[in-house]
Protein backbone atom coordinates (compact mmCIF):
# COMPACT_ATOMS: atom_id res chain seq x y z
CA UNK A 1 0.00 0.00 0.00
CA UNK A 2 1.35 3.42 -0.96
CA UNK A 3 1.84 5.71 2.00
CA UNK A 4 -0.50 8.64 2.19
CA UNK A 5 0.08 11.77 4.23
CA UNK A 6 -2.68 13.71 5.87
CA UNK A 7 -4.47 16.41 3.87
CA UNK A 8 -5.47 18.57 6.82
CA UNK A 9 -6.19 18.28 10.51
CA UNK A 10 -9.07 19.05 12.82
CA UNK A 11 -7.47 20.71 15.83
CA UNK A 12 -10.43 22.16 17.70
CA UNK A 13 -13.90 20.96 18.66
CA UNK A 14 -16.55 23.03 20.37
CA UNK A 15 -20.17 22.28 21.14
CA UNK A 16 -22.86 24.43 22.67
CA UNK A 17 -24.99 22.94 25.39
CA UNK A 18 -27.59 20.70 23.76
CA UNK A 19 -31.24 21.12 24.62
CA UNK A 20 -34.68 19.84 23.78
CA UNK A 21 -36.07 23.18 24.90
CA UNK A 22 -35.53 26.61 23.44
CA UNK A 23 -32.70 28.49 25.13
CA UNK A 24 -30.85 30.45 22.45
CA UNK A 25 -31.21 31.42 18.81
CA UNK A 26 -29.34 29.43 16.21
CA UNK A 27 -26.69 32.14 15.74
CA UNK A 28 -26.16 32.42 19.48
CA UNK A 29 -25.57 28.67 19.70
CA UNK A 30 -23.17 28.99 16.76
CA UNK A 31 -21.17 31.74 18.46
CA UNK A 32 -20.89 29.69 21.64
CA UNK A 33 -19.64 26.63 19.72
CA UNK A 34 -17.21 28.70 17.62
CA UNK A 35 -15.55 30.17 20.69
CA UNK A 36 -15.39 26.83 22.47
CA UNK A 37 -13.73 25.29 19.39
CA UNK A 38 -11.18 28.11 19.15
CA UNK A 39 -10.38 27.76 22.85
CA UNK A 40 -10.14 23.98 22.54
CA UNK A 41 -7.55 24.46 19.79
CA UNK A 42 -5.50 26.72 22.06
CA UNK A 43 -6.05 29.61 19.67
CA UNK A 44 -7.72 32.98 19.96
CA UNK A 45 -10.22 34.44 17.57
CA UNK A 46 -7.64 36.56 15.78
CA UNK A 47 -5.92 33.36 14.62
CA UNK A 48 -9.03 32.42 12.63
CA UNK A 49 -9.02 33.49 8.97
CA UNK A 50 -11.83 31.37 7.59
CA UNK A 51 -15.46 30.66 8.47
CA UNK A 52 -17.74 28.04 6.95
CA UNK A 53 -21.35 28.04 8.07
CA UNK A 54 -23.94 25.24 7.95
CA UNK A 55 -27.57 26.00 8.73
CA UNK A 56 -30.42 23.52 8.65
CA UNK A 57 -31.95 23.36 5.17
CA UNK A 58 -35.35 24.14 6.65
CA UNK A 59 -34.10 27.15 8.66
CA UNK A 60 -34.08 30.61 7.14
CA UNK A 61 -30.85 32.06 5.82
CA UNK A 62 -31.22 34.92 8.29
CA UNK A 63 -31.09 32.44 11.19
CA UNK A 64 -27.41 31.81 10.44
CA UNK A 65 -26.24 34.48 8.00
CA UNK A 66 -22.79 35.30 6.73
CA UNK A 67 -22.51 38.12 9.24
CA UNK A 68 -22.28 35.38 11.85
CA UNK A 69 -18.69 36.56 11.45
CA UNK A 70 -19.60 39.77 13.27
CA UNK A 71 -21.76 38.10 15.92
CA UNK A 72 -18.70 35.94 16.68
CA UNK A 73 -16.29 38.87 16.50
CA UNK A 74 -14.16 37.40 13.73
CA UNK A 75 -12.06 39.91 11.73
CA UNK A 76 -10.11 39.95 8.48
CA UNK A 77 -11.34 36.61 7.18
CA UNK A 78 -9.98 35.29 3.90
CA UNK A 79 -12.83 32.79 3.51
CA UNK A 80 -16.47 33.15 4.53
CA UNK A 81 -19.23 31.02 3.09
CA UNK A 82 -22.55 29.41 3.89
CA UNK A 83 -22.18 25.79 2.78
CA UNK A 84 -25.57 24.61 1.57
CA UNK A 85 -25.51 20.90 0.84
CA UNK A 86 -28.38 20.02 3.19
CA UNK A 87 -27.51 17.39 5.76
CA UNK A 88 -24.21 16.53 4.10
CA UNK A 89 -22.86 20.02 4.82
CA UNK A 90 -21.42 19.09 8.19
CA UNK A 91 -18.83 16.91 6.48
CA UNK A 92 -18.67 19.02 3.32
CA UNK A 93 -17.48 21.96 5.42
CA UNK A 94 -14.41 20.00 6.47
CA UNK A 95 -13.85 18.99 2.85
CA UNK A 96 -14.01 22.60 1.70
CA UNK A 97 -11.81 23.75 4.57
CA UNK A 98 -9.27 21.09 3.64
CA UNK A 99 -9.20 22.30 0.04
CA UNK A 100 -8.91 25.91 1.21
CA UNK A 101 -6.00 25.06 3.51
CA UNK A 102 -4.24 23.06 0.79
CA UNK A 103 -4.67 25.79 -1.81
CA UNK A 104 -3.59 28.56 0.55
CA UNK A 105 -6.90 30.41 0.43
CA UNK A 106 -7.04 30.40 4.23
CA UNK A 107 -5.04 28.74 6.98
CA UNK A 108 -7.21 28.30 10.07
CA UNK A 109 -10.88 27.75 9.40
CA UNK A 110 -13.82 27.37 11.75
CA UNK A 111 -16.67 25.21 10.46
CA UNK A 112 -19.92 25.52 12.38
CA UNK A 113 -23.32 23.85 12.30
CA UNK A 114 -26.08 25.30 14.46
CA UNK A 115 -29.81 24.78 14.61
CA UNK A 116 -32.68 25.67 16.88
CA UNK A 117 -35.67 23.81 15.43
CA UNK A 118 -37.40 24.00 18.79
CA UNK A 119 -38.68 27.56 19.12
CA UNK A 120 -41.18 29.14 21.52
CA UNK A 121 -44.55 27.75 20.41
CA UNK A 122 -42.99 25.05 18.19
CA UNK A 123 -42.90 21.66 19.86
CA UNK A 124 -40.40 18.90 19.24
CA UNK A 125 -43.21 16.96 17.54
CA UNK A 126 -44.08 19.58 14.94
CA UNK A 127 -40.72 21.24 14.32
CA UNK A 128 -40.31 19.48 10.96
CA UNK A 129 -44.00 18.65 10.28
CA UNK A 130 -44.60 20.48 7.01
CA UNK A 131 -44.89 19.43 3.36
CA UNK A 132 -41.42 19.10 1.85
CA UNK A 133 -40.67 19.09 -1.88
CA UNK A 134 -39.84 15.48 -2.73
CA UNK A 135 -41.43 14.82 -6.08
CA UNK A 136 -40.01 17.52 -8.28
CA UNK A 137 -42.07 20.65 -8.71
CA UNK A 138 -45.59 19.30 -8.54
CA UNK A 139 -46.41 20.25 -4.97
CA UNK A 140 -48.36 16.98 -4.80
CA UNK A 141 -47.02 16.32 -1.29
CA UNK A 142 -49.53 18.69 0.34
CA UNK A 143 -52.80 17.28 -1.08
CA UNK A 144 -51.65 13.69 -0.61
CA UNK A 145 -50.92 14.54 3.04
CA UNK A 146 -47.24 13.65 2.84
CA UNK A 147 -46.00 15.91 5.60
CA UNK A 148 -42.56 15.98 7.19
CA UNK A 149 -39.36 14.08 6.54
CA UNK A 150 -40.39 10.94 8.43
CA UNK A 151 -42.69 9.70 5.68
CA UNK A 152 -40.28 10.67 2.93
CA UNK A 153 -37.69 8.41 4.53
CA UNK A 154 -40.36 5.86 5.35
CA UNK A 155 -41.06 5.44 1.64
CA UNK A 156 -37.38 4.68 1.13
CA UNK A 157 -37.23 2.37 4.12
CA UNK A 158 -40.24 0.34 3.01
CA UNK A 159 -38.79 -0.18 -0.46
CA UNK A 160 -35.38 -1.09 1.00
CA UNK A 161 -36.93 -3.51 3.51
CA UNK A 162 -38.93 -5.12 0.71
CA UNK A 163 -35.82 -5.58 -1.42
CA UNK A 164 -33.86 -7.47 1.22
CA UNK A 165 -36.63 -8.93 3.35
CA UNK A 166 -35.82 -6.77 6.35
CA UNK A 167 -38.35 -6.50 9.15
CA UNK A 168 -39.02 -4.19 12.05
CA UNK A 169 -36.71 -6.45 14.06
CA UNK A 170 -33.81 -5.30 11.89
CA UNK A 171 -34.74 -1.66 12.32
CA UNK A 172 -35.18 -2.20 16.03
CA UNK A 173 -31.75 -3.81 16.30
CA UNK A 174 -30.21 -0.55 15.09
CA UNK A 175 -32.10 1.46 17.68
CA UNK A 176 -31.25 -0.96 20.49
CA UNK A 177 -27.55 -1.08 19.54
CA UNK A 178 -27.25 2.68 19.42
CA UNK A 179 -28.98 3.11 22.74
CA UNK A 180 -26.29 0.89 24.27
CA UNK A 181 -23.68 3.30 22.95
CA UNK A 182 -25.67 6.30 24.17
CA UNK A 183 -25.64 4.95 27.71
CA UNK A 184 -21.85 5.25 27.57
CA UNK A 185 -21.84 8.83 26.29
CA UNK A 186 -22.21 11.83 28.59
CA UNK A 187 -23.40 13.90 25.61
CA UNK A 188 -26.27 11.60 24.63
CA UNK A 189 -29.80 12.86 25.23
CA UNK A 190 -31.33 9.38 25.71
CA UNK A 191 -30.40 7.97 29.09
CA UNK A 192 -32.61 4.91 29.60
CA UNK A 193 -31.90 1.39 28.34
CA UNK A 194 -33.96 0.34 25.32
CA UNK A 195 -35.09 -3.21 24.55
CA UNK A 196 -36.48 -4.65 21.34
CA UNK A 197 -39.80 -4.95 23.15
CA UNK A 198 -39.70 -1.22 24.00
CA UNK A 199 -38.99 -0.50 20.34
CA UNK A 200 -41.85 -2.63 19.03
CA UNK A 201 -44.27 -1.31 21.66
CA UNK A 202 -43.52 2.31 20.90
CA UNK A 203 -46.13 4.00 18.69
CA UNK A 204 -45.66 4.33 14.98
CA UNK A 205 -44.76 7.83 13.87
CA UNK A 206 -45.11 6.98 10.22
CA UNK A 207 -45.13 3.24 9.58
CA UNK A 208 -42.70 1.43 9.14
CA UNK A 209 -41.04 3.72 11.70
CA UNK A 210 -41.76 3.31 15.36
CA UNK A 211 -40.91 6.23 17.63
CA UNK A 212 -37.47 4.76 18.38
CA UNK A 213 -36.61 4.46 14.68
CA UNK A 214 -36.61 8.24 14.49
CA UNK A 215 -34.20 10.89 15.67
CA UNK A 216 -35.62 13.87 17.50
CA UNK A 217 -35.08 17.62 17.21
CA UNK A 218 -32.32 19.11 19.36
CA UNK A 219 -31.18 22.70 19.64
CA UNK A 220 -27.43 23.01 19.58
CA UNK A 221 -24.25 23.72 17.67
CA UNK A 222 -21.01 21.98 16.73
CA UNK A 223 -17.87 23.77 15.55
CA UNK A 224 -14.47 22.47 14.49
CA UNK A 225 -11.21 24.19 13.60
CA UNK A 226 -9.45 22.90 10.47
CA UNK A 227 -5.85 23.75 9.65
CA UNK A 228 -2.79 22.37 7.85
CA UNK A 229 -1.87 18.83 8.86
CA UNK A 230 1.70 19.87 9.65
CA UNK A 231 0.52 22.23 12.39
CA UNK A 232 -1.50 19.67 14.31
CA UNK A 233 1.34 18.09 16.24
CA UNK A 234 2.05 21.42 17.95
CA UNK A 235 -1.55 21.93 19.04
CA UNK A 236 -2.87 21.03 22.51
CA UNK A 237 -5.44 18.46 21.44
CA UNK A 238 -4.75 14.98 19.98
CA UNK A 239 -4.48 15.41 16.19
CA UNK A 240 -7.35 14.36 13.96
CA UNK A 241 -5.82 13.96 10.53
CA UNK A 242 -8.00 13.98 7.43
CA UNK A 243 -6.82 11.34 4.95
CA UNK A 244 -9.66 10.90 2.54
CA UNK A 245 -12.94 12.43 1.53
CA UNK A 246 -15.65 11.84 -1.01
CA UNK A 247 -19.08 12.86 -2.16
CA UNK A 248 -21.86 11.02 -3.94
CA UNK A 249 -24.99 12.49 -5.49
CA UNK A 250 -26.57 10.01 -7.86
CA UNK A 251 -29.68 11.97 -8.74
CA UNK A 252 -33.23 10.81 -8.14
CA UNK A 253 -35.03 9.29 -11.11
CA UNK A 254 -38.63 8.45 -10.35
CA UNK A 255 -39.34 5.85 -12.99
CA UNK A 256 -38.99 2.14 -13.72
CA UNK A 257 -35.44 0.85 -13.89
CA UNK A 258 -34.19 3.14 -11.14
CA UNK A 259 -34.31 2.58 -7.40
CA UNK A 260 -33.15 5.89 -5.92
CA UNK A 261 -34.35 4.89 -2.46
CA UNK A 262 -31.78 2.08 -2.29
CA UNK A 263 -29.03 3.12 -4.71
CA UNK A 264 -27.98 6.24 -2.86
CA UNK A 265 -24.70 8.12 -3.29
CA UNK A 266 -22.94 6.71 -0.24
CA UNK A 267 -21.20 4.15 -2.44
CA UNK A 268 -19.72 6.83 -4.71
CA UNK A 269 -18.65 8.89 -1.71
CA UNK A 270 -16.98 5.96 -0.01
CA UNK A 271 -15.15 4.76 -3.12
CA UNK A 272 -13.45 8.13 -3.58
CA UNK A 273 -12.55 8.49 0.09
CA UNK A 274 -11.02 5.01 0.32
CA UNK A 275 -9.06 5.61 -2.87
CA UNK A 276 -7.75 8.92 -1.55
CA UNK A 277 -6.67 7.44 1.77
CA UNK A 278 -5.29 4.29 0.14
CA UNK A 279 -7.40 2.03 2.34
CA UNK A 280 -10.33 -0.35 1.99
CA UNK A 281 -13.54 -0.63 4.01
CA UNK A 282 -11.99 -3.59 5.85
CA UNK A 283 -9.34 -1.22 7.27
CA UNK A 284 -11.90 1.09 8.89
CA UNK A 285 -12.30 0.59 12.65
CA UNK A 286 -15.43 2.59 13.38
CA UNK A 287 -18.13 4.44 11.43
CA UNK A 288 -20.15 7.47 12.42
CA UNK A 289 -23.20 7.96 10.22
CA UNK A 290 -25.91 10.52 9.81
CA UNK A 291 -28.71 8.26 11.08
CA UNK A 292 -31.88 10.31 11.19
CA UNK A 293 -33.80 7.03 10.83
CA UNK A 294 -32.80 3.51 11.81
CA UNK A 295 -32.72 2.04 8.30
CA UNK A 296 -30.24 4.72 7.18
CA UNK A 297 -27.55 3.00 9.24
CA UNK A 298 -28.30 -0.36 7.60
CA UNK A 299 -28.11 1.12 4.11
CA UNK A 300 -24.89 3.02 4.81
CA UNK A 301 -23.21 -0.04 6.35
CA UNK A 302 -23.84 -1.74 3.01
CA UNK A 303 -22.99 1.05 0.58
CA UNK A 304 -19.83 2.13 2.42
CA UNK A 305 -18.74 -1.46 1.98
CA UNK A 306 -18.68 -2.79 5.54
CA UNK A 307 -21.12 -5.60 4.76
CA UNK A 308 -22.48 -6.98 1.48
CA UNK A 309 -25.59 -5.35 0.08
CA UNK A 310 -28.49 -7.08 1.77
CA UNK A 311 -26.27 -8.17 4.65
CA UNK A 312 -26.69 -5.33 7.13
CA UNK A 313 -29.89 -6.60 8.71
CA UNK A 314 -28.44 -9.85 9.96
CA UNK A 315 -25.16 -8.13 10.91
CA UNK A 316 -26.92 -5.62 13.11
CA UNK A 317 -29.39 -8.15 14.53
CA UNK A 318 -26.34 -10.15 15.56
CA UNK A 319 -25.11 -7.23 17.68
CA UNK A 320 -22.12 -6.43 15.50
CA UNK A 321 -22.49 -2.61 15.62
CA UNK A 322 -23.26 -2.50 19.35
CA UNK A 323 -20.64 -2.22 22.12
CA UNK A 324 -18.56 -5.40 21.99
CA UNK A 325 -19.47 -6.05 18.35
CA UNK A 326 -17.05 -6.41 15.48
CA UNK A 327 -17.77 -3.04 13.91
CA UNK A 328 -18.61 -0.22 16.34
CA UNK A 329 -21.03 2.18 14.66
CA UNK A 330 -22.53 5.47 15.83
CA UNK A 331 -20.60 5.23 19.06
CA UNK A 332 -22.15 8.33 20.59
CA UNK A 333 -25.61 6.84 20.19
CA UNK A 334 -25.94 8.47 16.79
CA UNK A 335 -28.87 10.72 16.09
CA UNK A 336 -31.38 8.12 17.29
CA UNK A 337 -30.15 8.17 20.88
CA UNK A 338 -27.33 10.73 21.02
CA UNK A 339 -28.23 14.04 19.48
CA UNK A 340 -29.58 15.16 16.12
CA UNK A 341 -27.37 17.96 14.92
CA UNK A 342 -27.53 16.91 11.27
CA UNK A 343 -24.02 16.53 9.81
CA UNK A 344 -22.65 17.85 13.08
CA UNK A 345 -23.44 14.52 14.73
CA UNK A 346 -21.08 12.25 12.73
CA UNK A 347 -18.59 15.12 12.56
CA UNK A 348 -18.36 15.61 16.31
CA UNK A 349 -18.36 11.93 17.28
CA UNK A 350 -15.83 11.15 14.54
CA UNK A 351 -13.51 13.80 15.92
CA UNK A 352 -13.91 12.53 19.48
CA UNK A 353 -13.26 8.91 18.51
CA UNK A 354 -10.23 9.87 16.42
CA UNK A 355 -8.80 11.83 19.34
CA UNK A 356 -8.97 8.65 21.36
CA UNK A 357 -10.21 10.20 24.58
CA UNK A 358 -13.85 9.19 24.49
CA UNK A 359 -13.86 7.42 27.83
CA UNK A 360 -16.10 4.41 28.23
CA UNK A 361 -17.20 4.43 24.58
CA UNK A 362 -13.71 4.75 23.08
CA UNK A 363 -12.96 2.08 20.50
CA UNK A 364 -9.98 1.21 18.31
CA UNK A 365 -9.58 4.27 16.15
CA UNK A 366 -6.74 4.00 13.64
CA UNK A 367 -9.21 4.80 10.88
CA UNK A 368 -12.56 6.46 11.43
CA UNK A 369 -15.23 7.03 8.77
CA UNK A 370 -17.62 9.95 9.31
CA UNK A 371 -20.44 10.25 6.82
CA UNK A 372 -23.38 12.59 6.37
CA UNK A 373 -26.24 12.84 3.91
CA UNK A 374 -28.99 15.27 3.07
CA UNK A 375 -32.21 15.58 1.15
CA UNK A 376 -34.19 12.37 0.82
CA UNK A 377 -30.90 10.53 1.53
CA UNK A 378 -29.65 11.72 -1.86
CA UNK A 379 -26.64 13.94 -1.09
CA UNK A 380 -23.70 12.16 0.56
CA UNK A 381 -20.33 13.28 1.88
CA UNK A 382 -17.79 11.39 3.96
CA UNK A 383 -14.30 11.67 5.35
CA UNK A 384 -11.70 9.32 6.78
CA UNK A 385 -9.77 10.53 9.80
CA UNK A 386 -6.93 9.06 11.81
CA UNK A 387 -4.66 9.93 14.74
CA UNK A 388 -1.75 9.06 12.42
CA UNK A 389 -0.17 11.64 10.14
CA UNK A 390 0.99 8.94 7.72
CA UNK A 391 -1.01 5.88 6.76
CA UNK B 1 -67.40 23.17 -11.07
CA UNK B 2 -63.81 22.16 -10.61
CA UNK B 3 -61.94 25.17 -9.28
CA UNK B 4 -58.62 24.02 -7.90
CA UNK B 5 -57.28 27.53 -7.56
CA UNK B 6 -60.01 28.29 -5.03
CA UNK B 7 -60.67 24.91 -3.45
CA UNK B 8 -61.24 25.35 0.25
CA UNK B 9 -60.47 23.06 3.12
CA UNK B 10 -57.64 21.04 1.65
CA UNK B 11 -53.89 21.79 1.54
CA UNK B 12 -52.82 22.59 -2.01
CA UNK B 13 -49.63 23.88 -3.59
CA UNK B 14 -49.47 27.18 -5.39
CA UNK B 15 -50.31 26.33 -8.98
CA UNK B 16 -47.98 27.37 -11.76
CA UNK B 17 -47.09 26.29 -15.27
CA UNK B 18 -45.01 23.40 -13.95
CA UNK B 19 -47.74 21.70 -11.95
CA UNK B 20 -51.09 22.97 -13.25
CA UNK B 21 -51.54 20.24 -15.91
CA UNK B 22 -51.32 17.56 -13.22
CA UNK B 23 -54.26 19.04 -11.32
CA UNK B 24 -56.19 20.13 -14.44
CA UNK B 25 -56.01 16.49 -15.54
CA UNK B 26 -57.80 15.39 -12.38
CA UNK B 27 -60.76 17.56 -13.39
CA UNK B 28 -61.17 15.39 -16.50
CA UNK B 29 -60.39 12.12 -14.75
CA UNK B 30 -56.98 11.83 -16.37
CA UNK B 31 -53.63 10.71 -14.97
CA UNK B 32 -51.20 13.19 -16.48
CA UNK B 33 -47.46 12.66 -16.79
CA UNK B 34 -44.88 13.86 -19.29
CA UNK B 35 -43.20 12.25 -22.26
CA UNK B 36 -40.19 13.39 -24.22
CA UNK B 37 -41.14 14.24 -27.79
CA UNK B 38 -37.60 13.58 -28.99
CA UNK B 39 -36.50 10.32 -27.34
CA UNK B 40 -39.82 8.97 -26.10
CA UNK B 41 -38.85 8.65 -22.43
CA UNK B 42 -41.82 8.79 -20.08
CA UNK B 43 -41.13 11.26 -17.28
CA UNK B 44 -42.50 11.72 -13.78
CA UNK B 45 -43.85 15.23 -13.36
CA UNK B 46 -42.77 17.91 -13.20
CA UNK B 47 -39.99 17.69 -15.73
CA UNK B 48 -38.66 20.85 -17.32
CA UNK B 49 -36.30 18.91 -19.56
CA UNK B 50 -35.98 15.25 -20.44
CA UNK B 51 -33.47 13.79 -17.99
CA UNK B 52 -32.54 11.12 -20.55
CA UNK B 53 -31.69 13.32 -23.57
CA UNK B 54 -31.90 16.91 -22.38
CA UNK B 55 -34.72 17.86 -24.75
CA UNK B 56 -37.02 20.68 -23.70
CA UNK B 57 -39.91 19.10 -25.60
CA UNK B 58 -41.57 17.33 -22.68
CA UNK B 59 -45.33 17.77 -23.16
CA UNK B 60 -47.91 16.51 -20.71
CA UNK B 61 -49.65 13.36 -21.90
CA UNK B 62 -52.28 11.08 -20.44
CA UNK B 63 -51.09 7.82 -18.93
CA UNK B 64 -53.28 4.73 -18.90
CA UNK B 65 -53.54 4.98 -15.13
CA UNK B 66 -52.65 1.33 -14.62
CA UNK B 67 -49.83 0.85 -12.19
CA UNK B 68 -48.41 -1.06 -9.31
CA UNK B 69 -47.49 -0.20 -5.75
CA UNK B 70 -43.80 0.70 -5.55
CA UNK B 71 -43.60 1.69 -1.89
CA UNK B 72 -45.83 3.22 0.80
CA UNK B 73 -46.00 4.58 4.32
CA UNK B 74 -48.86 4.65 6.83
CA UNK B 75 -49.50 7.72 8.96
CA UNK B 76 -50.81 7.12 12.45
CA UNK B 77 -51.26 10.78 13.27
CA UNK B 78 -52.29 13.87 11.34
CA UNK B 79 -49.91 16.75 10.78
CA UNK B 80 -52.71 19.03 9.54
CA UNK B 81 -56.32 19.17 10.82
CA UNK B 82 -57.74 18.33 7.36
CA UNK B 83 -56.21 14.85 7.59
CA UNK B 84 -57.51 13.89 11.04
CA UNK B 85 -60.50 11.93 9.76
CA UNK B 86 -58.23 9.86 7.46
CA UNK B 87 -55.89 8.52 10.17
CA UNK B 88 -54.52 5.90 9.76
CA UNK B 89 -53.90 6.71 6.11
CA UNK B 90 -51.27 5.76 3.57
CA UNK B 91 -49.18 7.69 1.07
CA UNK B 92 -47.67 5.65 -1.75
CA UNK B 93 -45.46 5.82 -4.77
CA UNK B 94 -47.21 4.14 -7.68
CA UNK B 95 -45.22 2.98 -10.70
CA UNK B 96 -47.38 3.56 -13.76
CA UNK B 97 -47.21 0.97 -16.51
CA UNK B 98 -45.50 3.56 -18.73
CA UNK B 99 -42.72 3.82 -16.13
CA UNK B 100 -43.04 7.11 -14.21
CA UNK B 101 -43.79 6.96 -10.48
CA UNK B 102 -46.39 9.24 -8.94
CA UNK B 103 -47.29 10.04 -5.37
CA UNK B 104 -50.87 9.31 -4.24
CA UNK B 105 -53.00 7.73 -1.55
CA UNK B 106 -54.24 4.16 -2.04
CA UNK B 107 -57.88 3.72 -1.01
CA UNK B 108 -60.38 0.89 -0.97
CA UNK B 109 -58.04 -1.44 0.92
CA UNK B 110 -56.94 -1.81 4.53
CA UNK B 111 -53.45 -0.47 5.10
CA UNK B 112 -52.29 -3.81 6.49
CA UNK B 113 -53.26 -5.49 3.21
CA UNK B 114 -51.04 -3.27 1.05
CA UNK B 115 -48.40 -5.26 -0.83
CA UNK B 116 -45.54 -3.84 -2.86
CA UNK B 117 -46.11 -4.87 -6.47
CA UNK B 118 -49.92 -5.08 -6.24
CA UNK B 119 -51.89 -3.87 -9.28
CA UNK B 120 -53.65 -0.52 -8.92
CA UNK B 121 -55.99 1.67 -10.95
CA UNK B 122 -56.87 5.34 -10.59
CA UNK B 123 -59.89 6.75 -8.78
CA UNK B 124 -60.76 10.41 -8.37
CA UNK B 125 -62.15 11.34 -4.97
CA UNK B 126 -63.55 14.76 -4.11
CA UNK B 127 -61.61 15.47 -0.91
CA UNK B 128 -62.89 19.03 -0.84
CA UNK B 129 -65.40 20.99 -2.91
CA UNK B 130 -64.00 21.27 -6.41
CA UNK B 131 -60.99 19.03 -5.81
CA UNK B 132 -61.30 15.50 -7.27
CA UNK B 133 -57.93 14.23 -6.06
CA UNK B 134 -56.15 11.47 -7.97
CA UNK B 135 -55.93 8.38 -5.80
CA UNK B 136 -55.49 4.69 -6.55
CA UNK B 137 -57.36 1.53 -5.59
CA UNK B 138 -56.77 -2.18 -6.15
CA UNK B 139 -57.26 -3.12 -9.81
Amino acid sequence: MAKTEAMSAIVGLGMSDLSREYTHTSWQLAVIAIHRAIKDAGLNKDDIDGLLINKSPVASLSSLPMDLQDYAGLKDLRLNNVVEAEGSSGVQMVQQATMAVQSGLASTIVCVFADAPIQPGVSTQTAFGMPLPLMGKTGIEAPTALYGPVAAYGLGARRYMHKYGYTEDHLGAVAVSQRQWALKSPLAMMKKPLTMEDHHNSPYVVEPFHLFDCSFPVNGAVAVVVTAAERAKDMPTPPVYVHGMGQGHRGVTNRRGFEPEVNVGAKLAGERAYEMAGVTPADIDVAEFYDAFSYCTLLQLELYGFVPEGGAGEFVADGQIAPGGSFPTNTGGGQLSGYYLQGGTPLSEGVMQTRGNSGERQVKNDLVLSAAYGGRMQFHACMITSPHYTL
Amino acid sequence: MFDIENSQGWPMPVLDDLNRPLFEGMKEGKVMVQKCDDCGTWLAPSAFICEACGSENVPWVEASGKGELYTYVVYHRAYAPEFESMVPYNVALIELEEGPRVLANVVGIANEDLQIGMALKPVFQEVAAGLPLLRFEPA
